[in-house]
């Protein structure tokens, strides 16, 4: 090629993004060049067939979803990646509970027999780890803040135990939330255009009854924020859910000094009747509950 | 009325706010998902599934232009669509029933026709060949024609690698083309 001579410069010049006096150099160049006048003309050939392609029509309508854009907000309200095919725990469908559009999300998680323990945690329900139950177990789970409950009276008899989730902020840029730490090769990352999601763990296999610690961040597009999302632990459809229907089987938690680079962790055991071979999938989700927005996939060996 | 008096109607519940949006964006985003994925029901597939998740984003969209960010959510279902499914070949003038899409212009001859119809398969590939981020660049610029300003905040990266991977783009879309005789007439009369 024509390295050493003017390529670098070729973009530009099309563009016509050149200073008048790199302008000057550049054509001079070519007149003294036939390596770069040959490339050139050769770029600004392909570039131009290019841009003389006609453009295209939509070839039929867009269909926009029912309601308004901006829907009313229900206290009590299903996650749509987990409404689709999904189920929390055994049958019921416990939710995400969206307290409102302009706070924090919590995710409720409970089954019919509340005979389920519970214990105590402080009221942002971040001490604490929360043992992941097999599907048709109770889960053990953080009380949430006594304001979390008060906004739940109706919902308290369904309810043996339930966490609060809310995403909390992080005080770390974007670019730190981006980069992945060492030691969580298994990872993903996804931008659905209002927010990016982070998620990894240490390793892609785990055992039945094994601990999960994952790395999440979630990244408000617009203003940069990072914080520690709201995140599912989905499993196979077991003997005790009805249908096909994948289950979440836990909602990761906050563990106090689960740390890497001085920031926060989440934990979640694996179901101790997790099979070899099944796949359980890590769902990070973001405040609005149509809005899942990356998935991870963890084997059990 | 523009994207952002519409934007903030939308944000009031006004549902009829947005159908001004999706007519004004709709043909481009296609055209570009067309370019990006090389098939007419996957780009149909892109529109459809950008306007269904901006329904729902976009009234909480702050800090961002209407345009840029629906460029930024086109080009992340084009990745997700294109990513999914099998290749499917498709005549790139052609729906999946086969009618041309983007006949050129009809007071062409039929040889100039069939020069088009060359033309667009060849370019169709070359841009298939290259890499996704460069076909983004390439794309954006060359087809949809965002300022660099508007591309750094639809792909989320500098301007500076913005103009960079237009170059290494425009480089390689020209290296891709350089034996088709439709865009490069000498070729064919070397041979």
């Amino acid at each position: 090629m024509v390295s050493g001579h003017v390529e670098s410069l070729f973009s530009a010049a099309y563009d016509g993004e050149l200073s008048p006096d790199a302008r000057t150099a550049f054509d001079r160049h070519l007149g003294e060049c036939s390596a770069c006048a040959a490339a050139f003309a050769e770029v600004t050939t392909a570039v131009d067939a290019l841009r003389e392609q006609p453009g295209a029509r939509m070839p039929h309508p867009v269909r926009l979803p029912e309601g308004s854009p901006v829907p009313e907000r229900r206290w009590f309200e299903v996650p749509a990646r987990l409404v689709q095919g999904r189920r929390l725990l055994t049958g019921l469908t416990a939710a995400g509970l969206v307290a409102a559009a302009a706070v924090a999300a919590v995710v409720v998680v409970g089954h019919l027999n509340s005979g389920a323990d519970t214990r105590s945690a402080d009221s942002s329900g971040v001490s604490g780890s929360m043992s992941a139950a097999a599907p048709g177990a109770a889960i053990q789970a953080p009380l949430a803040s006594p304001q979390s409950a008060s906004l739940l009276p109706e919902l308290a008899p369904l309810l043996g135990g339930f966490t609060d989730c809310s995403p909390r902020a992080l005080p770390i840029s974007k670019t730190e939330a981006l980069e992945i730490p060492t030691g969580f090769p298994n990872h993903a990352t996804e931008d659905n255009g209002v927010s990016t999601g982070v998620v990894a763990t240490q390793a892609s296999s785990f055992a039945p009854g094994g601990t999960v610690d994952i790395y999440a961040r979630l990244i408000d597009d617009s203003g940069g924020a990072v914080s520690l999302p709201c995140t599912f632990l989905v499993g196979p459809p077991s003997a005790s859910s009805s249908g096909a229907d994948e289950v979440t089987v836990a909602v990761p938690t906050p563990v106090a000094g689960l740390t890497v680079d001085g920031q926060p962790l989440l934990q979640v055991t694996v179901p101790a009747t997790a099979v070899a071979g099944q796949s359980f999938e890590i769902v990070v989700s973001s405040i609005d509950p149509d809005d899942t927005v990356v998935i991870l996939t963890i084997q059990i060996s | 009325m523009d994207d952002e008096a519409l934007l903030d109607r939308c944000r009031r519940g006004d549902r009829e706010a947005f159908t001004p949006l999706v007519h004004r964006y709709q043909d481009e985003l296609y055209t570009m998902a067309l370019r990006l994925t090389g098939n007419p029901a996957d780009a149909a597939d892109v529109v459809q599934e950008t306007f269904t998740r901006a329904f729902r984003s976009l009234p909480r969209l702050r800090g961002a232009t209407v345009r840029a960010w629906l460029f930024r959510v086109a080009v992340n279902c084009s990745h997700d669509i294109h990513r999914q499914r099998s290749r499917r070949p498709a005549d790139p003038l052609e729906d999946t029933e086969g009618r041309v899409l983007d006949l050129p212009d009809p007071g062409l001859g039929p040889e100039a026709t069939a020069l088009r119809r060359e033309q667009a398969g060849a370019i169709r590939l070359a841009l298939l060949a290259l890499p996704h981020d460069f076909r983004v660049a390439v794309v954006l610029r060359d087809v949809n024609q965002l300022s660099y300003e508007e591309m750094a905040e639809a792909l989320s990266v500098p301007v500076g690698t913005v103009k960079s991977r237009i170059s290494r783009a425009r480089g390689l879309l020209a290296a891709a083309l350089r034996q088709s005789p439709a865009i490069f007439p000498r070729a064919e009369e070397a041979w």
